[in-house]
């Protein structure tokens, strides 16, 4: 089969982006990861691009993550002043960081398998793809959903309670 | 129907339950039971709340891809990376093929010539220890005997079937090519290139010619220096003359180094000064950040107010300086105020990428003449 990897890099490049995003928390990293994972496709010529992508993208991920938690410190960029960019009003920009720090911690209370069937879901995987990706059964994806949301939303409710009582 | 259960609700709500009498009897359960349709009300509000938190996490702004064509030369490049590196390797391979070869055939023609002068090996007792000894060391660097001619056969058969395809095949052709390259590169770095070698090196009469030569006792030094010069000839040597520490000092003749520069601009910010490793982990109060696996180059301390600052000099291994300035916040200003108050020299010509981070209580700020992108990921190599 041939694919058409142009196309599908229009087409699933942002859902990469917005996977690997809530997996590693650095925007710019996501980015770089996901052109990896195209970098990669372009060499195996998988015959299913959007399952192979997805596979791929939450081994770097995790790779990533293994990685970061073997520095002894864990580094946090709070600047680039290469990018020249600033924020045009740092209010927002300060609340958007606020909350995707509330979603990241929301989503760290999750279980492992929880969270990668949410966030497969999310990028619209089919139960199908999902199982197949997981290992799960598909009979078994709907309850994952099930319990992986109400603990998102649970845990999200209560980071905001707690925002909130701060002040 | 029982109750239905929480993930079929969730399947249903995300359309993947597929049209048939499953379905069928979910939606006829539903119009009867008020539970169901309260627990089905309760999951399409979880499944809302749960989409439009993740909503939430989108990086913004929006993604913009960068050219597919990038992408597709990045691929193109790695491919022949890989390509180069196999057969860089194979090179070696062969370098190493060579000359254990000479060196084994050369051991062995001494052994030949020497035999007469040596008691026979079936009379063990006319030797003395030390001779007996002596003998074992040289026949231990000697090849093995030449096996039978059936068992070369078998081990030859056993080769040939142990090549699963055509792929290894050519990597056997393309290591007797290199092996073959090798060889006359060695010939002409020894400048013993004579008669059959020089004229046709991968014929019988020249290996065997080579061999003899290869004994001589210059010989191996020659190749030895010949494969010396050739492996220098492959790998990146060091940048010359604008080395950042002299014999005796920091900053020797290095108008472009990121050290001078950073003096001789930012003419409000105290000067640096030399210091020890030692010296500069005292200031931080702590251990040194360095980027792993970059050379150091040098150490430098300055006050601002009552903060130090540390500088770490290094090189990255295509020669491009990296500085790695840090300090320890003391305060309780923000990380980011703080960054803003200290002074971080200015570069003198050329923009220089800098990027910032922080690491418990210290800052750090790295800048080079490289990409953003290079720069973060030596960031990640802070240790």
């Amino acid at each position: 089969m041939t694919v058409d990897w142009a196309q599908a890099y229009r087409s699933h490049y942002a859902e990469l982006v917005r996977f690997l995003h809530r997996k590693v928390w650095d925007a710019e990293r996501a980015r770089d990861l996901a052109q990896e994972v195209f970098v990669r496709a372009l060499d195996h010529q998988p015959d299913n691009p959007r399952a192979w992508l997805f596979t791929v993208a939450a081994n770097l991920a995790r790779d990533e993550a293994r990685s970061a938690m073997r520095r002894r410190h864990h580094l946090t960029l709070i600047k680039s002043e290469a990018s020249g960019t600033s924020a045009a009003d740092p209010a927002a920009d300060l609340e958007r960081t606020e909350l995707m720090e509330r979603v990241r911690r929301a989503l760290e209370d999750l279980s492992e398998r929880d969270r990668d069937v949410l966030l497969l879901w999310d990028t619209d995987l089919s139960y199908d793809e999902i199982a197949a990706q997981t290992g799960l059964a598909r009979g078994a994806i709907g309850t994952t959903l099930a319990r992986a949301r109400r603990r998102l939303v649970e845990a999200y409710d209560a980071l905001e309670e707690r925002h909130v009582a701060r002040g | 129907m029982s109750h239905v259960d929480e993930g079929t609700l969730h399947a249903y709500l995300d359309g993947e339950l597929p049209a048939g009498p499953e379905r069928r009897a979910l939606e006829v359960h539903l119009m009867s039971c008020t539970t169901c349709r309260s627990a089905l009300q309760e999951a399409r509000a979880l499944r809302e709340k749960s989409v439009s938190i993740l909503e939430k996490s989108v990086p913004k702004p929006a993604v913009a891809a960068p050219p597919f064509e990038e992408i597709v030369a990045r691929a193109q490049a790695r491919s022949s990376g890989h390509a180069a590196r196999r057969l860089s390797r194979m090179r070696a391979l062969a370098w190493a093929a060579t000359i254990v070869v000479a060196a084994g055939v050369g051991s062995v023609v001494t052994l030949q010539l020497r035999a007469p002068r040596e008691a026979p090996v079936s009379q063990p007792s006319a030797m003395d220890e030390p001779a007996r000894l002596a003998q074992k060391a040289e026949r231990s660097l000697a090849p093995a005997e030449p096996e039978p001619p059936e068992a070369a056969n078998r081990r030859q058969d056993l080769s040939a079937r142990s090549v699963p395809g055509d792929q290894e095949q050519q990597t056997e052709d393309e290591f007797a090519a290199v092996s073959s390259t090798a060889r006359r590169d060695v010939v002409a770095g020894t400048g013993l290139a004579t008669g059959a070698i020089a004229q046709a090196p991968d014929t019988p009469a020249a290996v065997a010619e080579l061999d003899v030569v290869l004994m001589d006792s210059a010989a191996p030094v020659a190749a030895a220096d010949a494969r010396d010069v050739a492996l220098r000839g492959r790998v990146a040597r060091p940048v010359e003359g604008d080395s950042l520490v002299g014999r005796e000092g920091f900053v020797q003749a290095a108008p472009a180094a990121a050290f001078e520069e950073a003096r001789g601009v930012d003419r409000d910010a105290p000067a640096w000064t030399e210091a020890s490793e030692s010296t500069a982990s005292e200031a931080l109060e702590g251990p040194v950040a360095e980027i792993e696996g970059l050379s150091v180059e040098g150490y430098a301390i300055r006050s601002v107010g009552e903060r130090s600052q540390v500088k770490v000099i290094q090189r990255t291994e295509a020669g491009v300086v990296v500085e790695v300035i840090q300090w320890k916040i003391v305060d309780t200003d923000s990380a980011l105020g703080l960054m803003e108050k200290m002074p971080v020299a200015a570069p003198a010509q050329e923009p220089l990428t800098t990027l910032s981070a922080r690491r418990d209580d210290h800052n750090i700020l790295l800048r080079a003449d490289l990409s953003e992108d290079e720069l973060r990921r030596l960031l990640e190599r802070i240790r």
